[in-house]
């Protein structure tokens, strides 16, 4: 972060100010952002940590118990589901949303002004809110009132119920984050395609070049960016994913289909643990923590800088 | 919160920042929320402007909520030199809403509970008005309310808090057309309520509506067997931290056993698990005639006035019936005795807030309930004028009932009744056997009681 602030900061001109003069303009240029950030972002992780270490309903006074909710957690079912169900939707929202967002960008700038209308058709998703969505697919999905009940029944068959299933309802949920952000990365991709200049595409077509070398030696490389920018928000997004688990399931049956944050939710507000809801919580930051350091390694290498 | 992560979901910056601000974020939420909440003290010293203003929280909704309007308008117009105030909120929020303000110091002075665990949390932080002298000095207004209302506000003798509106025991509801059509009787004991089971479904008709996604409707079948077969200390003893009382015992786990078991007779609907109460799916099974009984509590008949009025002369209900070799009182009851205003100890404006709570369930009140057809928590209670048939049954069966159990999920403590709501729907998608139910939720309540002597 620091880097990417100094090379942004002017040199002032034709000054011949001092390399401690430098620094002091440098931090109070950054003073007023350092400020909130530290306001809002790090003194919150701080505090998070000392509260991890504390057991406190949150209204009484807080008790220090050292590393006992770090103990409980490395034992608690709950978190492993919790964690297994997050990397379940981390995994899903790579193999699907990239090369189907991919595609559909691909398909709607082939098809010129057919493709401008179809990918107003496919953002309105992106555009509905979570909660809408959750509730309107919890409707598609209900095998008594949902048309799945009709189609079972015309075959004489008992529809699943597939939110209420412990082993089917993270699989269900995560087919609707699917659906909802699949436009986002046809957007994102669609984005980067448009940046390619065309005269590669003829001058390779010239050469003798075919359909799938031109995909493969031109299209994806230089979409390389796009592809680092699309990871980075799937990471982030899937990580703290709440709101459809929220909306659908409530991480039921039992712990079936929590994911970390809401897990970190149901602890510290509705079981009134503080303490062990934000051991969660910090437990969720250092996995965050270790993956971004891994993308950030990875991102420097595939740009080749 | 869910309204947080969605905003910021799409729009990023940088690789390298971007997910670890995320991740800070998301560990500030925890932190952020507590710890820098504005200064309540401050705001409310803005209105403090005469008349006193008292501000209410509470999460009635439809006509409950229109009364207590009117209340509040009558008793700002008698008493002129205090505002009342309501404001409100969705029931699920509202609870985590409240203890969140309570710990930053910024909730109203009123605020409506269940009584029960949560309340004694705050109680014993600290947080509530003891209302025991107040109701002494005034025994016309204490002695209003039947004597078990207040025990689920009542810790170690002393009352923090008085009850408002309708109470709710929950029974079985059924359909009484579908039983004199396939010629069943109410069953009073289990065998008997498994022949019924065995008979619809014979009729191809869902024996139970339920809605297993809100969990708290499969704890009501939990607790009643529970009660059934280990009588009501099976509960009260737990609820107290009795000495050696334990959810691991035979009482528990047979209850979770005849649970289970439903669910592996097909007892409720397929896909019972992802129907969610607040969305009416499982009432419209009831009503349509898919199902034929449901579990619930006699809310449920104000509901069905509402969305599907030409159910309301075919809907009755019995009570959940006996077990053969239980311990239980058949006419036990559990449920919600009542909905209460506490004060908090926060209030500037106790005086006035106290003076409101004296006016809850005054007789013109308690008229208006029983018009309603709900039953208000009062003694000497006039129902000659009462000519609907569930408000005299509701009226009966609590007349009978030996012990009056709140709710498990608001009788225990905070800490342990998410955990009761989670292990029961882990036990009805089958993925715990009973014993699993009994052993965790015992491990459970010995930690907390570890950590709370």
């Amino acid at each position: 972060m620091s880097q990417s602030v100094q090379a942004t900061v002017p040199v002032p001109r034709g000054g011949r100010t001092g390399a401690g003069g430098q620094a002091r303009t440098v931090l109070l240029f950054v003073a007023p952002a350092l400020l909130l950030y530290g306001i809002y972002v790090l003194y919150p992780v701080v505090v998070s940590i000392w509260y991890s270490m504390l057991e406190w309903d949150g209204i009484g006074a807080g008790k220090f118990v050292g590393l006992s909710n770090w103990q409980r957690l490395i034992h608690d079912e709950s978190v492993l589901r919790s964690l297994r169900n997050t990397l379940i939707i981390l995994a899903a929202s790579f193999a699907v949303e990239i090369p189907v967002g991919l595609c559909l960008a691909l398909l709607v700038q082939r098809l010129g002004r057919l493709g401008v209308v179809l990918s107003s058709i496919y953002i309105v998703p992106l555009l509905m809110s979570s909660v809408a969505v959750g509730i309107t697919w919890s409707f598609l999905f209900n095998p008594q009132f949902g048309p799945l009940y009709y189609i079972y029944n015309a075959f004489g068959q008992a529809a699943p119920g597939l939110l209420g299933s412990p082993s089917g309802a993270i699989w269900a949920v995560s087919a609707v984050v699917l659906w909802q952000f699949i436009p986002l990365y046809m957007l994102l991709f669609n984005a980067g395609l448009l940046a390619i200049p065309s005269e590669l595409y003829e001058a390779s077509s010239i050469d003798g070049a075919g359909k799938r070398h031109q995909f493969w030696l031109i299209t994806v490389p230089l979409l390389r960016r796009t592809f680092i920018t699309a990871s980075v928000l799937i990471l982030t997004g899937s990580l703290v994913y709440f709101d459809l688990v929220f909306v659908m399931t409530g991480g039921g049956p039992g712990n079936s289909s929590f994911t970390l944050a809401m897990y970190v939710y149901r602890a510290a507000f509705q079981d009134q643990e503080v303490g062990y809801g934000s051991a969660i919580a910090v437990l969720l930051f250092f996995i965050s923590f270790v993956l971004s350091g891994l993308i950030v390694r990875f991102s420097r290498v595939l740009q080749g800088d | 919160m869910h309204t947080d992560v969605d905003s910021i979901r799409p729009a990023r910056r940088s690789p390298a920042g971007s997910l670890l601000a995320r991740a800070l974020v998301l560990t500030g939420l925890v932190a952020g929320t507590l710890a820098l909440a504005p200064d309540a003290a401050r705001v409310r010293a803005a209105h403090q402007a005469a008349p006193t203003t008292v501000t209410i929280w509470d999460i009635q909704t439809g006509i409950q909520q229109q009364q207590l309007n009117d209340q509040a308008a009558a008793f700002n117009k008698a008493h002129p030199s205090i505002h009342v105030q309501y404001q409100w909120f969705q029931n699920d929020p509202y609870k985590t809403k409240l203890g969140i303000s309570i710990g930053a110091h910024q909730g109203p002075d009123i605020f409506m509970g269940w009584g029960g665990g949560i309340l004694q949390s705050y109680v014993n932080s600290g947080a509530v008005t003891d209302l025991t002298s107040a109701l002494g000095a005034d025994s016309a207004w204490k002695n209003r309310y039947t004597p078990s209302t207040l025990g689920p506000v009542t810790f170690g003798g002393h009352v923090y808090g008085v009850p408002y509106n309708a109470t709710t025991p929950e029974v079985v509801f059924y359909n009484k057309d579908m039983f004199k059509q396939y010629g069943l009787s109410v069953p009073t004991t289990w065998p008997q309520m498994e022949q019924v089971i065995k008979t619809l479904q014979g009729h191809n008709v869902i024996p139970f509506a339920l809605a297993g996604k809100s969990e708290w409707p499969e704890m009501i079948i939990m607790q009643y067997l529970a009660d059934r077969i280990g009588g009501q200390n099976a509960l009260n003893d737990i609820a107290l931290h009795k000495a050696g009382a334990t959810f691991n015992s035979p009482a528990w786990i047979d209850a979770a056993t005849m649970a289970q078991s439903l669910v592996k007779e097909n007892a409720f609907e397929s896909g019972f698990a992802s129907f969610n109460y607040d969305t009416g799916d499982a009432g419209q099974l009831l009503y349509s005639g898919r199902a034929a009984m449901m579990f619930m509590g006699v809310w449920q008949i104000g509901d069905a006035k509402s969305k599907s009025p030409a159910f309301v002369p075919k809907m009755g209900f019995f009570p959940v019936p006996s077990v053969p070799g239980g311990k239980g009182d058949v006419n036990d009851i559990v449920g919600v005795p009542a909905n209460y205003y506490s004060i908090l100890s926060s209030s500037p404006h106790k005086a006035a807030a106290i003076e409101y709570l004296k006016d809850t369930l005054n007789p013109a009140y308690s008229a208006q309930l029983l018009a309603l057809g709900e039953v208000p928590p009062v003694q000497k209670l006039d129902i000659s004028k009462v000519t609907d048939p569930l408000v005299k049954a509701q009226v009966a069966l609590l007349a009978k009932a030996p012990s009056y159990q709140l709710a498990l999920d608001q009788l225990l403590p905070p800490q342990l009744a998410q955990t009761f709501l989670d292990l029961t729907g882990s036990l009805f998608a089958q993925t715990i056997t009973p014993q699993q139910f009994a052993s965790r939720m015992q491990a459970k309540a010995a930690a907390y009681a570890a950590s709370h002597k």
